[in-house]
């Protein structure tokens, strides 16, 4: 019976939304040619940035709500890339982390050549209850160390998110730092540092 | 239902994510013993709660999220606190990153996470507490201490 | 604080009796403070209007002409209302445009002016004014007040509202960062600056559509929605997109659509 209406109801609708000749969707190559021309004048060294990677892709397509199957995939490809410090401990400088947390600098065209670039933590991320310039685009990561237990397996798995966050979520909204070359590895320690030194700000109650 | 529920847990079983979905273990998603299992029909679990005279709360969760883990190692872990929410409500997980098909007690389908959108849901831990109609009676978000976690479900208890 | 709020549903109104006078007082002082600033004699932006309008009357190029027979889609030279219906289908050019992409096209065509220098100012600077944000001050300027309607029946109309939409979920570059990835949701901050849910029509779209080209207090400048595109895929950490390149006039149509009925106020003056 189901079944039945909807047989019925599709030419209607279809009436009611879009004719062929009127269309109001563009193909992947007319929207590929779009961008093309939007950026034919980046420099050759920028180029990479303007195509897509397989998981920019997906997370594009789907508007980061991937289904169960695609998710997965995402997982385990991006799982694939990390790359952890050979040593145990992944706790740096949780001062150079707060910096880091801090620093919104680096990859725009307008930085100057050399520029270090930053974490910006706090552009999306809560930490240190005492900073109250923070933004909600992510979850609060407030205690985050303390609240972990300070276990060192823990902080680990936060290495890793910082890493490659979509090696846990797929289509996180947040950067592939370590995946992406945007931090380097001393940078993401002393970040992870910042969320579990006892000592650190984030951990004060 | 609980002939369902026993079917549920061995389907849960059957269908574990494989390895390389999981995060490290202390990434599990954390949860109550008392929270229901739940084949994600939420009209179905709303049904079942309004017929023992409960009303149906859904928690809004994420593996490592700081306030869902104080949230159950400080309030929900209150033995006041589990006691009181046990007796008057039937409590579902989901998941604010998921990608499981859920049906909302209204009767809307959609993923997890495009289904945390469509609700507003600002952040987890958010609490989401039906009525028997199955509109949204309640709404409480981020950790809150017993006392005043407590109290919010209290009132949602309250006739209105 | 966001995780201490507990929220509003009609059991927990009285709870919140308390927050609600507080808020209201420092939206009336910001509204107050938006009028304060929105007065012409006070609008920095009101200079590049007048630039603007000697600039649309002044005859030069190959052809010694004036810009004043340029077609804005309300017919030749008439400026009434025409940027509230932007960007639209030209059929003489076959081809969307934003106002800006439609000067350049009268430009060469009716004044037969080399735009290398148009473009090389097309972002003005201290000392250095641009023609086209003074020409696009002016003209949006004409339809203050008017409704934003930007056409959507040509299909090629339809088609770059389509491009714009898949571009404003499109992530890309190091960042992984979309348009969305800010402007996707409600009620987002990044740091303590408020976000716009952009994706879908609402009547936040409509304040930040009908709200430019703006005078940037930040910048000294006042700049046009080209150049905010520009300034967003900076931030994304994309390339300079190409001035008057397709994909921001595809990102324009859709987000005029979702702006539609906006109040033009322009230029407005912004942080």
């Amino acid at each position: 019976m189901i079944f039945l209406a909807a047989l019925l109801a599709a030419p209607i609708a279809s009436a009611q939304t879009i004719s062929p000749a009127d269309p109001a969707t563009a193909s992947p190559a007319r929207v590929d040619a779009a961008i093309a021309a939007t950026f034919a004048g980046a420099a050759v060294a920028w180029m990479p940035r303007v195509t897509q990677d397989e998981t920019q892709r997906l997370c594009s397509l789907r508007r980061n709500e991937p289904t169960q199957a695609e998710a997965d995939s995402i997982v385990a490809r991006e799982s694939a890339t990390l790359v952890m410090p050979a040593e145990t401990t992944v706790l740096g400088n949780w001062r150079n982390g707060e910096k880091i947390a801090q620093n919104g600098q680096g990859g725009q065209f307008s930085d100057a050549p050399g520029t270090v670039s930053g974490g910006n933590c706090y552009a999306c991320h809560q930490m240190a209850p005492a900073e109250i310039s923070y933004g909600t685009l992510g979850p609060t990561l407030a205690g985050y160390g303390r609240l972990h237990d300070f276990k060192p397996e823990a902080a680990r798995a936060a290495y890793a998110k910082v890493y490659n966050p979509q090696s846990a979520f797929a289509c996180s909204s947040m950067p592939r730092f370590g995946h992406n070359k945007i931090l380097t590895e001393q940078q993401i320690k002393d970040i992870v540092a910042y969320l579990f030194a006892p000592d650190s700000p984030v951990n004060a109650p | 239902m609980i002939p369902r529920r026993a079917l549920l847990a061995a389907a849960t079983l059957l269908a574990a994510r494989p390895a390389h979905a999981r995060a490290a273990p202390d990434e599990e998603m954390p949860r109550e013993p008392w929270f229901i299992d739940s084949f994600l029909d939420l009209r179905d679990d709303n049904a079942t709660a309004t017929a023992a005279g409960k009303r149906l709360a859904i928690a809004w969760e994420l593996r490592g999220c700081p306030p869902c883990i104080a949230l159950h190692r400080l309030t929900l872990s209150n033995p006041m606190v589990c006691a009181f929410i046990q007796t008057h409500f039937d409590v579902v997980a989901l998941d604010f990153a998921g990608a499981r098909q859920v049906t909302f007690p209204d009767g809307t389908t959609a993923a997890e996470k495009p289904m945390a959108r469509r609700q507003n849901i600002a952040g987890p831990p958010t609490f989401q507490i039906f009525d028997p109609t199955g509109r949204e009676a309640a709404r409480i978000e981020g950790f809150l201490d017993p006392v005043a976690f407590l109290a919010l479900f209290r009132a949602a208890t309250a006739p209105a | 604080m966001r995780h201490l709020l507990l929220i509003a549903m009609p059991l927990f109104a009285l709870l919140l009796g308390a927050a609600a006078p507080a808020m209201e007082d420092s939206e009336k002082e910001i509204e107050r403070y938006r009028a304060m600033i929105d007065d012409p004699m006070a609008n920095p932006g009101y200079l590049a209007v007048d630039r603007g309008e000697q600039i649309w009357s002044l005859s030069r190029g190959t052809k010694s002409a004036t810009l004043e027979a340029c077609d804005l889609g309300q017919g030749p030279g008439v400026l009434d209302g025409a940027y509230a219906r932007m960007p639209r289908y030209f059929a003489d050019a076959d081809q969307v445009m934003d106002l800006e992409q439609r000067l350049a096209y009268c430009m060469r065509s009716l004044q037969g002016l080399d735009l290398k220098d148009i473009v090389a100012r097309r972002f003005g600077s201290p000392g250095k004014t641009s023609d086209m944000e003074d020409l696009v001050a002016f003209i949006s300027n004409k339809s203050q007040g008017h409704k934003l309607a930007a056409p959507l029946a040509h299909p090629k109309e339809r088609e770059m509202y389509a491009i714009g939409e898949a571009m404003f979920y499109r992530r890309s570059a190091i960042n992984d960062f979309a348009c969305a990835t800010c402007h996707g949701e409600d009620g987002r901050r990044i740091r303590l600056q408020a976000l716009p849910n952009l994706t879908r029509p609402s009547l936040q779209v409509q304040q930040v559509m009908g709200t430019w080209p703006a005078y940037r207090v930040s910048q000294s400048q006042t700049r046009t929605m080209q150049h905010r595109l520009w300034d967003c895929y900076r931030q994304m950490r994309m390339p300079p997109p190409d001035y008057l390149s397709e994909g921001l006039t595809a990102l324009s149509v859709f987000l005029a659509h979702n702006g539609e009925g906006a109040t033009i106020n322009a230029p407005s003056i912004k942080r």
